[in-house]
């Protein structure tokens, strides 16, 4: 068996190596690339950047709408993430603790509508949007992903919930509480885990939310780190290495939040996926 | 069928880990079982009996040891070579499969003709009585239920070694003890070696050619079931087999004893100290007697053997028997409460006697190794 | 359970509600009226038509190719990500050591703006300078040939979205009860058999659920296919969704483009049908 498990063990290994290189290439190319000279970027070999060059970051930092995507991105996701996490957390609450009545059909009807194409529902959004004036504006992003972040936060929550032991929201009420003191001072502090895991998970989804950005915006004014990408100004050929640069700058929070928060991320994907 | 051997098998838990102590959970395990033999595993919960189990059936490796199957090593085969089946403790039923794919699939994995099959399916099934549940799956089933499918997809084969973790745990008095006798009948109209883990001794008792017992991974004694019993080879053997456990007398308590009549009858010829005697409960018995320091004077039936005073302080009354604890001057005895005075007179907080009824069993082990004495002078 | 008054209840889930149907239901009933009439804007046009816009659907040779691309698309990147979702999570399954770090090295594909993936592939696509070709020694015209231009995002979608089904199906395996891996081999049962009697079949009601969130994701691609190809070339790689957006924000047919949007909705209504009805002929977990 030893003999056997040795050449096991080795295509594991190199099983793993596959897998985790497939991940992280495009990453590592993209961050070889940020680091290239402009004429070195149409010669291949050699493989890695010579010389280095911090250039293409120096560019794209020096551009002033840099720090205004970035603060839209960040007003944009933060913004939506407690919209949905506070309205979601009290929908989910009636919905599993308090078991309103239908509450099946309610779940079935809010996972149905994060099922709906976004481009089914984008034109008149952008009619409503245009007609309150609201084009162009953050607010407008923000009450439109919030609410497209909430089918998500709803069911991660009610599960969460769901598993919590029944008896302390009861045990809560005997004490003295009211539903919403109970709610607000006992059954929130013991589904922290659960409200984070929904919150990194929302942030992603607005941080990375195109479709609406894309027709709203119309400006660097309101112009989202998705839309900035896809909009990178070229004048004659397309600037890969600042586009490189400007990825890696622009996606680095979102790295940081998955290697910290990997397991509450893993936690909440799977929670709102099986049912409780 | 196979003989399978044991030499010692070691087995360790988390070694490789990182801080945890590491557990072994069987250490140097040395043993034959014979051909057709019906051998069983005794010992309290977390002494190793699962594993020593996973190893013969392959699902661990062994750290140390070999294992032999009519003298072949078979350590390196896999479990699907070894030609074995497993009871599982857990019953590690498919959950997606019907009663009747769970105990046909060794089967079909093995790729029995359907027909036969079938056929096999049913008369295993009638031998454990899930005829009438064939269809259903595994969740719809009582536990009881689901280890008769357990055992079912076990007995539907017919392999070298047949390995059995506890398979009647979950049912109830009666059921248990018709398998028991199901599994002697099947096993005695073929006998294949069979490996029995259980912790009801009375089942071990009844059911085994021969008995291992374990504690904390190591072997304590291996012998016949009368052996066992009578011939315990340590103090732990001596009181793990046996129900009521056995009562061991030793330091001031026994000197005492020893000075009293009774010394002279059956405890001639041993120093108290560094003794550790052991008596059956059941040859043991409890009298009602009048006068608590009493010495020698026997009052009720006529009993001239050695006895002891003591306060009866609980009865437990199983319906068949009644046994008493009683005080004997701040040592608890387990004893028989025995017909004639049974019949309601013995009172808790009553004064008794407990009478030594029979000398035959009195067991005597080295108070420090706990090991038995064996050059043991004949007792009179 | 302590008895709460109904207006409660109502109180905590009507604010959600209110706003779901708001930005959901209400466009969505919006998207089926608009879908009834021939609206241009520019030539202030906007009349009710009936249902001659769904007539015009069956007869637009561009209506078709982008529902055949999008149904490849759907076809083939959701079986390849449930294929390999499944081995990675195989594969996965085993590390013990720095397994936070490599479970976080797996989930950045998923992490990242598809915006941002799609730049990083269109790079390494790229045909004269891109790295894909100077691995694979020859050149491939990955964005400009129609071929490859929709297998391409394909490619990059399934680096993109297998993470999702990784996870999902790590979590379905560590619901197997150990001792059934155990039996199985006791019963004479190989790797392979192990594979196909006891963790496919214990981790197929969650595939299934992996199936309809990947294939109801990939009916209404748009960033990917967008921003990889733009639709091209020559509207080759044109899904349902890059389609409506043109009809809808580049030549403002806001009817005839409400129609496309909404044969997405409706592909997708009948697959989650379809797939709730598999479900259901399953058997249930343990
Ligand atoms: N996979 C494992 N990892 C670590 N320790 C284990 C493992 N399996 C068993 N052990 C330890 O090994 C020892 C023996 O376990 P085993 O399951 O053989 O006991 P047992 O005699 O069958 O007990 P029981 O009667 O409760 O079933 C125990 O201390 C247990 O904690
Ligand atoms: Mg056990």
């Amino acid at each position: 068996m030893t003999l056997h498990e040795g050449g096991l063990w080795g295509l594991r290994v190199s099983a793993l190596v596959l897998v985790v290189g497939f991940a992280i290439g495009p990453i590592a190319w993209q961050l070889i690339t940020s680091f290239k000279t402009d004429a070195a970027l149409v010669r291949l070999p050699p493989f890695w950047p010579e010389p280095w060059t911090t250039a293409n970051y120096e560019a794209v930092v020096q551009e002033p709408s840099l720090l205004r995507v970035l603060m839209n991105t960040l007003i944009v996701a933060g913004c939506s993430t407690a919209c949905s996490l506070v309205l979601g957390a009290c929908a989910a609450f009636s919905l599993s603790v308090l078991r309103i009545r239908g509450a099946q059909w309610i779940l079935a009807g809010v996972l149905a509508v994060s099922m709906f194409p976004p481009i089914a529902t984008v034109s008149p959004l952008y009619l409503v949007v245009r007609f309150l004036g609201l084009r162009d504006s953050l607010l407008a992003l923000i009450l439109l992903d919030s609410t497209f972040a909430l089918p998500l936060g709803i069911w991660v929550m009610a599960n969460f919930f769901r598993n919590l032991p029944p008896e302390v929201y009861a045990a809560a009420r005997v004490d003295g509480c009211s539903v919403s003191g109970a709610f607000v001072r006992v059954v929130l502090p013991l589904s922290a885990p659960g409200l984070f895991a929904t919150a990194i998970l929302v942030f992603i989804f607005a941080w990375n939310e195109f479709l609406l950005a894309l027709t709203i915006t119309v400006t660097t004014a309101s112009r989202t780190v998705p839309v900035a990408i896809a909009m990178f100004p070229g004048l004659h050929e397309i600037p890969w290495g600042e586009i490189a640069a400007a990825s890696i700058v622009m996606t680095t929070p979102i790295v940081v939040l998955v290697f910290f928060f990997q397991r509450r991320i893993i936690e909440g994907l799977t929670m709102g996926s099986v049912k409780g | 069928m196979a003989v399978v051997t044991l030499e010692g098998v070691t087995k360790v838990f988390g070694a490789s880990g990182r801080r945890s102590a590491a557990v072994r959970a069987l250490d140097a395990i040395g043993l034959t079982i014979d051909d057709g033999e019906f051998f069983s595993f005794v010992g309290p919960s977390g002494c190793g009996k699962s594993t020593a189990l996973h190893l013969i059936a392959g699902l661990e490796t062994a750290d140390a040891g070999t294992i032999r199957f009519d003298g072949v090593r078979v350590n390196d085969l896999e479990p699907k070579d070894r030609d074995v089946s497993l009871v599982f403790q857990s019953y590690a039923l498919y959950p997606h499969m019907s009663v009747r794919q769970n105990v046909g699939f060794p089967l079909k994995v093995r790729r029995v003709p359907r027909r036969e099959i079938d056929t096999a399916v049913a008369r295993v099934a009638a031998s454990v009585g899930i005829e009438s549940l064939l269809d259903r799956r595994p969740r719809a089933l009582s536990g009881g239920q689901r280890q008769r499918v357990a055992l079912a997809r076990a007995l539907v084969r017919r392999p070298r070694v047949f390995l059995m973790d506890e398979p009647l745990s979950n049912l109830d008095a009666r059921l248990r003890l018709e398998m028991r006798t199901e599994l002697k009948r099947i096993h005695q109209a073929s006998p294949v070696t069979t490996v029995y883990v259980t912790h009801d001794q009375e089942e071990a008792m009844t059911m085994s050619d021969r008995i291992a017992v374990m504690h904390r991974g190591q072997l304590q004694q291996c012998g016949t079931p009368a052996e066992i019993y009578r011939t315990p080879a340590n103090c732990f053997v001596a009181s793990f087999m046996g129900s009521p456990p056995i009562n061991f007398f030793k330091g001031g308590f026994l000197a005492r004893l020893l000075l009293n009549d009774v010394e002279g009858v059956v405890f001639r010829g041993l120093a108290p100290d560094g003794l550790s005697v052991g008596l059956r409960p059941e040859d043991l018995s409890v009298r009602a007697s009048s006068s608590p320091t009493a010495k020698g004077a026997a009052t009720g039936a006529a009993t001239t053997g050695p006895w002891i005073p003591g306060t009866l302080r609980f009865v437990e009354d199983t319906g068949r028997e009644r046994w008493g604890d009683v005080d004997c001057g701040g040592q608890m005895i387990r004893a028989r409460i025995s017909g004639s005075v049974a019949n309601g007179r013995t009172q808790v907080g009553q004064t008794v006697a407990v009478d030594i009824v029979s000398t035959e069993n009195i067991q005597r082990f080295d108070a420090s190794t706990e090991r038995r004495l064996c050059d043991e002078p004949k007792v009179s | 359970m302590i008895a709460v008054r109904r207006r409660t209840q109502v109180a905590f889930v009507a604010p959600a509600l209110i706003l779901l149907s708001g930005v959901t239901v209400y466009p969505l009933l919006h998207v089926v009226w608009l879908s009834l009439r021939r609206r241009l804007l520019i030539f202030d046009i906007d009349r009710f038509v009936g249902l001659s816009n769904y007539r015009r659907l069956l007869g637009d040779d561009r209506f078709l190719s982008a529902l055949a691309n999008t149904a490849y698309f759907c076809g083939v990147s959701v079986a390849l990500e449930l294929v390999l979702g499944v081995s990675v999570a195989l594969v996965l399954n085993r590390v013990r050591r720095a397994r936070g770090v490599v479970m976080a090295i797996v989930l950045l594909p998923w992490a990242i703006p598809t915006v941002v993936s799609a730049k990083m592939w269109a790079w390494m696509f790229s045909a004269d300078y891109g790295v894909l070709n100077y691995l694979l020694g020859r050149p491939v015209n990955w964005l400009g040939s129609p071929f490859w231009a929709l297998n391409a995002a394909i490619l990059m979608d399934v680096w993109k979205t297998t993470p999702f089904v990784v996870l999902l199906v790590m979590a379905a395996l560590k619901e197997i009860p150990e001792d059934l891996y155990r039996a199985v081999r006791v019963d004479g049962a190989g790797r392979i058999g192990t594979f196909w009697y006891v963790t496919l079949p214990l981790v197929a009601p969650m595939l299934v659920i992996v199936a309809v969130f990947r294939t109801l994701d990939a009916v209404r691609v748009f960033d990917a296919v967008f921003v990889l190809t733009g639709g091209g070339p020559a509207g080759t790689t044109e899904t349902l969704s890059v389609y409506a957006y043109e009809l809808l924000f580049q030549t403002l047919q806001f009817g005839y483009g409400s129609t496309v949007a909404l044969s997405v909705f409706l592909i997708a209504l009948l697959l989650t049908g379809g797939y709730l009805l598999v479900l259901r002929r399953l058997p249930s977990r343990l």
